[in-house]
């Protein structure tokens, strides 16, 4: 028995994302026992629906984690673009088709991103702190020059987006549940997100950086190029998700995302990258956004009062760190 | 001799100062309302009753101020910095009253004089106004809800979070309403927190429909629960089946109102809620009396209740509250 | 991007030299791979190198000797395309160029850094064989990696340098291997790509002699192939064992050079150093002064067991072993590191219990750790501040805050009585040579006043002129009293020093010599019997 658990818990340590796989499986068991509504193809959908902005932000910020970077001024980025370009569609060009909206929203946050990332390289400050200070900078700007009220006349093109359907399946109660079409997207950043990654020079590099930056540089690779790169896919995955947060929610409120970076970092720490940089990986990340999803939306089927949310999140990331320390230690 | 004539320039200099600031201060009052978040639509609309209130009334100079952030300790210090220019009153929408006991006694401490609005169980203020009794607004609510669900059926309450306390107020008397008169409404996980946020709304009110999917009923709390919950009803395709009502904007929720996801909202209007609590923090500064049955001049404001408060202080309460649905909308345009 | 390397200057100085190398292409065939003519370099005006030639041939092996800062670093870094020289020029093939560090690689030279600069993260089939990829693609990163080259390419370098080639072992992060095999595989990514010269700088530092044996092995094989191979060493008695020939610098300058095989380690130093190094045993007498240490059937579980010796006052033992032999568990339970879980110690007659390094330092036992870097020194730390570390306690004032200036007044002796040469005490340790590391070290050690000095690899990485230094201090803390014991794998430092030897085997001792009756080859003897 004691083999066991110490064959099983060296095994979750060389394979961290099966550590979150297993938390997964665990708490929807829990919550499947204690409510059966737990097992409906409709609590599947909204489960992928409500994963789509904490994994888009998820993605991106294990990219700049994996090149030894952190990334906390993406919610600011993905308000900033999403309100702006509401609020300026609506107004100057309400007929403008979603995806024009979409690659602008690409844009601007991969721009936003690349300040970060030659902010970062040049001032060869911490990026914790640089990010830190560009998010107030950012969110003040909105809050300041763009407009502070909730926008609810969205341009219908958005909101269209939002209600693209792939699949509808009904309920018990005679309600519907839908799938909606933009959960494609978290589906494309994350197959391009793992290519990057794992077949392109630039994946290697933001590894390779993230490892020890110091003898990559050593070894030929540019570090100004990969750190730029890696900040500037961040904004970009945020102005995308800031605009899929938009067409979901049918209104641009810019107060909203903000205190949520909290949340993503916690889903790509359970989903087993290293704090410190140099690992991680796309499977990994979007289980950990499901399970940073799951507790925080489906604890109601338990019966759990929302105040005890923030507690198993808790105890599932100090629990998730003392085993990958351990895996440090060795 | 030379420093001599120096320390008497200074003293000179020093005792206008102080002659100009005092002249100032006599000519103009000030007045500033600090409200829980800066920008959002309600005290947008607040700001209006707020800058009204100034024009109107000679000899007094009003503001409107809130954090960008719906944070307490943001708030706070927002009201440090108020007693540091030393205004002469403060008019306070505490986003968590508790938190600002000590920054409003300090205040008080320094003459200034403080109302609050939506906080009867602060202690550290001279006057709190209320719309109108919260129990009573809650089981208003709860009687629209009733009367739209046939009085009975399962039904749930949200709140912005467990820390505001009118929200729990209104979800409280709606209970106890329910209990009372309608004992075939079945009240089930009450108290869900939204954190303001239409998205978080969204999300529980989902997850409600799927947990009790016999739920007739759900009241919102803060002023975009009802989108969320309207957006949840309408993507179930349980519009009609599923009766909403809440506080809400009308602007704001016009769109639900309408396709009937959201069946009515009621709420008092901002603006002439900052109008009066200026008027209150005036008649403070003032020193005007405050009489059971009074009139501040404000339609809902003509004829206040005044009680002692939980401290010191008293609690003015009005019978401000309006009812919006789909057929009276177009005539609130906010 | 740089071009790979371009050449330069054909026709301003020698233009019949460059006619030469246009008629006869193909002559770089036989002629040296790389020359180097006339290489000044300074920093901040001070010289760092002057005028150094220096020629390698094909298949041949090198050895660059020198004391620490006498130029050596610098050299590898102009070769390797980090630095450019102030003066002279580098000819490749004949052809002069100028080098950039991919323009480098791209030549076919590889370095093979101290400390390996392989990413510990990536597995080892990227760290040998991405930078071929890298290289081709002049550093531009938006390129898809070709994977079936990369594995290709990495299985034909790691089994030109006998490690596995199962996919497994390529999918291996680089930071789950063993030191030794990181050895290998920094190798093997030097050699992935036709390389024409490879550089080790200090490859052995870290490894046992079975391991430097298998590493000699790999170079004698790359040297059949063609392959120029240039080591940076400290350890005279192995470039000797490896053969070949020698450059020896000092002061910037090259002093001598030649056939390794013709000279003497005397002579080697000598040119080294300048001066003549007593190289005989450093130890005169037997010290047997009263018993200070008495270890009693100490053991750690899967480390070492039964393990019984006794030290006297004055006295030196070395202990010695292979990797896996138990010395360096041993060492560590001594100074309370990891402590044994079961036997005895009694220090000056009285039992005393080690379960963290707070009780050793307390029993009086003073430690340098063998990895001065990583275990020892607080690199960005003033000197002051990493000899003082052991004894902040006392030197703290009523208000609980650290005296200054009793902190610099120790600072100051120690340093005077232990030759640390540092501009100023409180410039960080990292700016000192690696000898003078050693002693701030050694320097802390001696803060607490031990009773017994326990020494784990006191000499790794310091040059000749330090290690003499240095072997003088552990004389004169013996001649004063101090019982010293000395861990290490470097036998004729173990034989200049030590009274008695002992040589573990598989966690036991195994034998226990008298130094003065014993030669080198009985000592590797004994450590390799059983395997």
């Amino acid at each position: 028995m004691q083999t066991s658990m110490a064959g099983l818990s060296g095994w979750l340590i060389r394979h961290p994302p099966l550590f979150t796989l297993l938390l997964i499986v665990l708490v929807s068991l829990v919550i499947g026992a204690i409510s059966p509504q737990f097992w409906q193809m409709a609590n599947l959908f909204d489960m992928a629906r409500a994963s789509v902005v904490t994994g888009l932000f998820g993605l991106g910020f294990l990219v700049v984690l994996a090149a030894g970077g952190i990334d906390m001024s993406f919610t600011a980025i993905a308000a900033l673009l999403m309100y702006w370009l509401t609020t300026a569609t609506a107004a100057y060009a309400p007929w403008m088709p979603m995806g024009v909206v979409l690659a602008a929203a690409a844009v601007g946050g991969m721009l936003l991103g690349m300040c970060n990332g030659l902010l970062v390289h040049y001032l060869k400050a911490p990026a914790l702190i640089v990010t830190i200070g560009t998010q107030y900078v950012i969110r003040s700007f909105l809050l300041t020059f763009v407009g502070t009220e909730l926008f609810v006349n969205i341009p219908m093109s958005i909101e269209n987006f939002g209600k693209y359907e792939i699949w509808r399946v009904g309920t018990d109660n005679g309600s519907i549940a839908i799938l909606p079409a933009y959960v494609l997207v978290l589906v494309v950043a994350a197959i391009v997100t793992w290519w990057i990654l794992n077949r392109t020079l630039m994946g290697r590099a933001i590894f390779a950086i993230g490892g020890n930056s110091d003898i990559a540089e050593r070894l030929g690779y540019d570090i100004r190029k990969v750190q730029v790169f890696a900040f500037a896919y961040s904004g970009l995955l945020a102005g995308i998700a800031g605009m899929l947060h938009v067409s979901s929610n049918r209104l641009a409120n810019p107060f909203d995302l903000s205190g949520t970076e909290m949340g993503v970092i916690a889903a790509v720490v359970l989903g087993g990258a290293r704090i410190t940089g140099g690992s991680g990986t796309v499977a990994g990340t979007l289980l950990g956004v499901v399970l940073i999803t799951l507790v925080n939306n489906v604890l109601i089927l338990a019966g759990i009062p929302s105040t005890w949310q923030a507690f198993v999140v808790g105890c599932f990331i100090v629990l998730a760190g003392a085993l990958f320390a351990t895996r440090e230690k060795r | 001799m030379a420093t001599m004539k120096k320390l008497a320039v200074c003293a000179l200099l020093l005792g206008s100062v102080f002659t100009i600031g005092t002249a100032l201060a006599a000519g103009n009052k000030t007045i500033v309302t600090v409200v829980k978040l800066a920008g959002e639509t309600w005290f947008t609309r607040m700001d209006q009753g707020v800058k009204d209130y100034g024009v109107k009334t000679a000899g007094v100079t009003t503001s409107e101020i809130g954090p960008g952030k719906a944070d307490a300790a943001q708030q706070e210090r927002l009201i440090e910095d108020l007693i540091a220019r030393g205004v002469d009153a403060i008019a306070v929408v505490p986003f968590d009253p508790p938190m600002l006991e000590g920054v409003l006694k300090r205040a008080m401490d320094r003459g200034i004089k403080v109302m609050t609005h939506e906080a009867n169980n602060l202690k550290n203020t001279q006057v709190d106004m209320e719309a109108f009794d919260n129990a009573a607004f809650g089981a208003h609510f709860n009687d629209q809800l009733a009367d739209c669900m046939g009085k009975s059926g399962t039904w749930t309450s949200f709140v912005g979070s467990l820390g505001s306390l009118t929200h729990v107020q209104w979800a409280d008397a709606s209970a106890a309403n329910a209990a009372k008169k309608y004992p075939d409404m079945k009240l089930v996980s009450a108290k869900n927190e939204s954190f303001n946020d239409a998205n978080t709304a969204y999300n529980k009110a989902k997850e409600l429909l799927k947990k009790f999917p016999d739920l007739k009923g759900i009241e919102g709390g803060s002023a975009v629960d009802v989108i969320g919950i309207g957006r949840a009803v309408e993507e179930a395709g349980l519009v009609g089946k599923i009766c909403v009502y809440g506080i809400g904007m009308p602007n704001d929720t016009s769109r639900y109102l309408k396709s009937g996801a959201v069946n009515g909202i009621s709420l008092w209007d901002p603006k002439d809620a900052g109008f009066v609590m200026n008027k209150i923090a005036h008649m403070l500064v003032d020193g005007t009396e405050f009489k059971e049955g009074m009139d501040l001049g404000v339609p809902g404001y003509n004829n206040m209740h005044v009680k002692q408060g939980p401290g010191k202080g008293i609690i003015v309460t009005g019978q401000a509250w309006i009812d919006v649905n789909k057929d009276n909308l177009d005539k609130y345009n906010f | 991007m740089e071009p790979g390397y371009r050449a330069i200057g054909m026709n301003s100085q020698n233009p019949s030299r460059s006619e030469t190398v246009k008629a006869e292409p193909e002559a770089t065939a036989t002629g040296p791979f790389l020359e180097l003519r006339g290489i000044h370099k300074r920093f901040a005006g001070v010289y760092a190198l002057r005028g150094i030639d220096l020629t390698i041939e094909a298949g041949e092996i090198y050895h660059l000797m020198g004391e620490n800062g006498c130029g050596k670093s610098t050299l590898i870094k102009i070769i390797s395309g980090a630095l450019s020289p102030d003066e002279g020029s580098i000819l490749i093939g004949g052809r002069e160029v100028v080098l950039s560090p991919i323009g480098a690689l791209s030549a076919g030279v590889e370095t093979v850094y101290q400390d390996l600069s392989l990413l510990p993260n990536l597995s080892v089939a990227e760290n040998t064989a991405l930078s071929q990829q890298l290289v081709e693609s002049e550093g531009r990163l938006a390129r898809r990696i070709d994977r079936a080259r990369l594995m290709d390419t990495a299985v034909k370098a790691l089994a030109a340098v006998g490690l596995p080639t199962d996919a497994r072992f390529c999918a291996t992060a680089v930071e789950e291997l063993p030191i030794a095999t990181r050895q290998l595989v920094a190798i093997a990514r030097a050699i992935a790509t036709d390389a024409k010269l490879v550089i080790m700088d200090e490859p052995t530092s870290a490894l046992t002699r079975r391991e430097v044996e298998n590493l000699i092995g790999v170079v004698d094989r790359l040297r059949a192939g063609g392959v120029a191979v240039l080591f940076v060493s400290h350890k005279l008695d192995e470039s000797k064992s490896i053969g070949g020939r020698f450059i020896v610098m000092r002061d910037g300058a090259k002093v001598m050079e030649g056939n390794i095989a013709d000279h003497s380690k005397s002579e080697l130093s000598y040119w080294m150093t300048g001066k003549t190094l007593d190289v005989a045993r450093y130890r005169h007498a037997a010290h047997g002064g009263e018993p200070l240490l008495e270890v009693n059937r100490l053991g750690r579980t899967g480390a070492f067991k039964d393990v019984s010796f006794a030290l006297a006052r004055g006295e030196i033992i070395g202990i010695t072993g292979l990797l896996d032999s138990g010395r360096n568990e041993l060492a560590r339970a001594l100074v309370g590191v990891n402590p044994a879980d079961s036997g005895t110690i009694q220090l000056a007659g009285r039992p005393i219990t080690l379960r963290r390094p707070i009780d050793a330092i307390d029993a009086g036992i003073g430690y340098v750790p063998e990895d001065r870097l990583s275990e020892g020194l607080f690199l960005e730390k003033p000197v002051r501040s990493n000899i003082v570390a052991e004894v902040l306690g006392q030197l703290v004032d009523r208000f609980g805050k650290i005296d200054v200036g009793r902190s610099r007044t120790l600072a100051t002796k120690i340093a005077a009585d232990l030759q640390i040469v540092a501009a100023n005490l409180d410039n960080p340790v990292q700016s000192l040579s690696g000898g003078n590391q050693q002693r701030v070290l050694i320097g802390r050690g001696l803060t607490i006043d031990p009773k017994l000095f326990v020494l784990h690899g006191p000499t790794v990485g310091v040059d000749v002129g330090s290690k003499d230094t240095i072997f003088r201090i552990i004389q004169k803390l013996a001649g004063d009293g101090m019982g010293v014991i000395l861990v290490s794998d470097d036998m004729p430092e173990l034989l200049q020093n030590c009274d008695r030897i002992i040589v573990m085997r598989k966690g036991m001792i195994a034998e226990t010599f008298e130094a003065e009756n014993v030669d080198e080859d009985t000592l590797y003897h004994s450590l390799l019997l059983e395997r």
